[in-house]
């Protein structure tokens, strides 16, 4: 059984940028709770999605999220 | 506060407001059930029952009429910029969708199979007790809308800060 679940460094990757939540959502066009539940690993997002926020933060998909 | 945002506030007060109104007027409805100056009338003595039902119908049809105008208002809101359709209705808010169907389903299958024992194994007891039951439809009916709203808007929650 695959029990790898998948973290992100989106809260760091934020604020290093200087951006909401809400600025995120708007910018990868997905409601503010949704990148709640991202952030927070309640909801994994799909390939696209987490794309999208990758390139927000102008990183490596790698860099925004990893398996643990 | 962005537009998707209003969006999404405007979208969980409608449902708000359809889960209240229904959940007010399926109180009312099924009361007559558990009242007991009223449980040997249902069916019987109309007057009381029909204060119900009416009441409850009415309660409900003017929810509706309400909510569907704001509902329609949200539509029109959102038809005029197609990329904040797409936001307001993300990835996660279709599979919440997708999550409070199911969930309805199943609590469908209950309510039927409920009733279904109300009507014939428990139906000496419950009628010893002198509770009646409603019409099964209008539980399903009831029954589906508050569950596929109150369901949508539980996954769809924001969370709280840690």
């Amino acid at each position: 059984m695959n029990d790898e679940i998948l973290r992100n460094n989106m809260k760091v990757l934020r604020a290093k940028n200087n951006l909401t939540q809400e600025q995120l959502a708007e910018l990868v066009k997905v409601t503010r709770t949704t990148i709640n539940f991202v952030e927070r690993g309640k909801w994994v997002p799909s390939a696209v999605l987490a794309i999208k926020i990758a390139r927000v933060f102008k990183v490596p998909f790698e860099e925004a999220f990893y398996l643990e | 506060m962005s537009k998707i945002e209003r969006l999404n506030r405007m979208r969980r007060n409608i449902l708000l407001g359809v889960l209240v109104g229904t959940g007010i007027a399926f109180v009312l409805l099924i009361s007559p059930s558990f009242i007991p100056s009223s449980r040997h009338r249902w069916g019987v003595s109309l007057r009381w029952t029909h204060f119900f039902f009416y009441g409850a119908l009415l309660i409900w049809l003017l929810t509706l009429l309400v909510f569907i105008v704001l509902y329609m208002l949200y539509k029109k809101k959102l038809k005029k910029d197609p990329t904040l359709q797409i936001a307001v209705n993300d990835e996660r808010v279709r599979v919440n969708w997708l999550r409070a169907y199911r969930f309805a389903f199943y609590t469908l299958i209950v309510i039927t199979i409920f009733w279904k024992l109300a009507e014939t194994v428990f139906a000496r007891a419950l009628l010893e007790l002198k509770v009646i039951l409603p019409d099964g439809p209008w539980l399903v009916l009831f029954g589906a809308v508050l569950s596929v709203v109150s369901s949508f808007l539980y996954y769809n929650r924001e969370l709280k800060d840690e």
